[in-house]
């Protein structure tokens, strides 16, 4: 059986560190070295010491990152972790109709449907044919009565019918001309400074003086 | 609350602490770590059917944390180019774990050695990412090369290697911290 005679050096302490926990593996040539630090004391030392203060690092790590998560920390997690959950549930319950199609009867099934379906069109009908006919009614009423006022007016008869003439409309214009000069004769008519008068009590513009003295 | 929320409810209390733990180790951040716990226990609840039993529940729900963690990690890369590089990398108040834990000494703090505290953990925040990892993994948390593979994306023989170089840069910096002492 063959002993390695030279110490141990650093990698092959930690290798056999990791090995130990099942995180490396160690093949043949390894073999001499191992049966080394079962002899050797320095060696024995050396690996004792490594595995001492690879594990104070691995606690000393493992209570770092435990004092992050605190236990209030991590209640709090869970807290949201269930709220996020029972959140996306109830989304669930309110999803989209759409998402499930209801399976309708086909028509023919439901003759209640067709019935309304039915009378609805039919109501339209009725309707629609009604209005017409109105429509006719009404237009031979007042053929009738326009042609007996025709009538009446032709025959001078004693009923005297207002007649409302609107300015302007009684006859066309023949031109501009004569549609300017029609406006200098109503401004120039007595009521115009009474218009004029009533302006000027109520003007508030700061040209006031001069459009009460201009001359109209 | 139903008996499927109850019995959720337990499951969660059961593996809170391991898990904000795995959390912790991959993001290095409390708050990150948190809310990546919650999202990953709500992914579980809305997945549950998907898991299959040929599979441990632990694996499962490791991976859907580990996968919440990576997700994380990329949003705050993207939002960290927006962002001033600041306090969180300043030697002066160490990393954002560090600053979680209160630095207040306390007596048992004396009792078992500040120094070798703080030397232990920065010597762990000085390793690259990957070889933190598989040390926290497998130093802190137990779990086998196979399985740190499985959940890191790496093969096993390379976790080995990580682990191992991890180990060697700790072991380096204990034996200095003591040098000096």
């Amino acid at each position: 059986m063959f002993t390695a005679k030279r110490h141990m050096d650093d990698n092959a302490l930690v290798r056999r560190y990791l090995a130990e926990r099942g995180l490396e593996v160690l093949d043949a040539a390894d073999e001499p070295l191992l049966r080394h630090l079962a002899h050797c004391s320095s060696c024995h030392a050396r690996y004792g010491a490594l595995g001492a203060s690879l594990d104070d690092s691995r606690d000393l790590t493992v209570e770092r990152v435990d004092a992050a998560f605190t236990a209030d920390r991590l209640a709090h997690q869970r807290e949201r972790i269930m709220r996020r959950i029972e959140a996306q549930n109830g989304a669930r319950i309110l999803a989209f109709p759409a998402a499930a199609p209801a399976v309708r009867a086909p028509l023919h099934a439901r003759p209640m449907m067709r019935w309304v379906a039915a009378a609805a069109i039919a109501g339209v009908m009725v309707g629609v044919a009604a209005g017409r006919y109105l429509n006719v009614f009404d237009f031979a009423a007042g053929s009738r009565s326009a042609s007996r006022n025709v009538v009446a007016t032709a025959a001078g008869g004693p009923r005297a019918v207002p007649v409302i003439r609107a300015v302007g409309t009684s006859r066309p214009l023949v031109n501009d001309d004569e549609f300017l000069s029609e406006v200098d004769g109503a401004i120039a008519q007595p009521r115009t400074s009474e218009l004029i008068a009533i302006y000027t009590l109520t003007l508030q513009d700061r040209n006031a003086p001069r459009l009460v003295n201009a001359k109209y | 609350m139903d008996k499927a929320h109850e019995a959720f409810a337990d499951l969660v209390a059961a593996q809170q602490r391991q898990a904000s733990r795995l959390a912790l180790y991959l993001l290095r951040d409390v708050s990150d770590a948190d809310e990546a716990v919650q999202d990953a226990f709500v992914k579980v609840f809305t997945h549950i059917t998907s898991y299959r039993e040929d599979l441990s529940f632990e694996a499962w729900f490791t991976r859907i944390l580990a996968n919440t963690c990576r997700d994380r990690k990329k949003a705050r890369r993207r939002r960290g180019r927006w962002e001033l590089s600041g306090i969180d990398d300043h030697p002066e108040y160490g990393t954002r774990v560090e600053r979680a834990v209160s630095n207040a000494p306390t007596p048992e703090d004396l009792v078992l050695g500040a120094e070798l505290r703080r030397t232990v953990m920065a010597a762990i925040d000085a390793l690259p990412e990957r070889q933190r990892t598989v040390l926290l993994l497998c130093h802190a948390e137990g779990q086998s090369p196979r399985e740190v593979g499985a959940l890191t994306g790496l093969n096993e023989s390379t976790v080995r290697v990580h682990l191992f170089r991890a180990l060697r840069k700790l072991k380096a910096a204990l034996e200095g911290s003591r040098v000096h002492r």
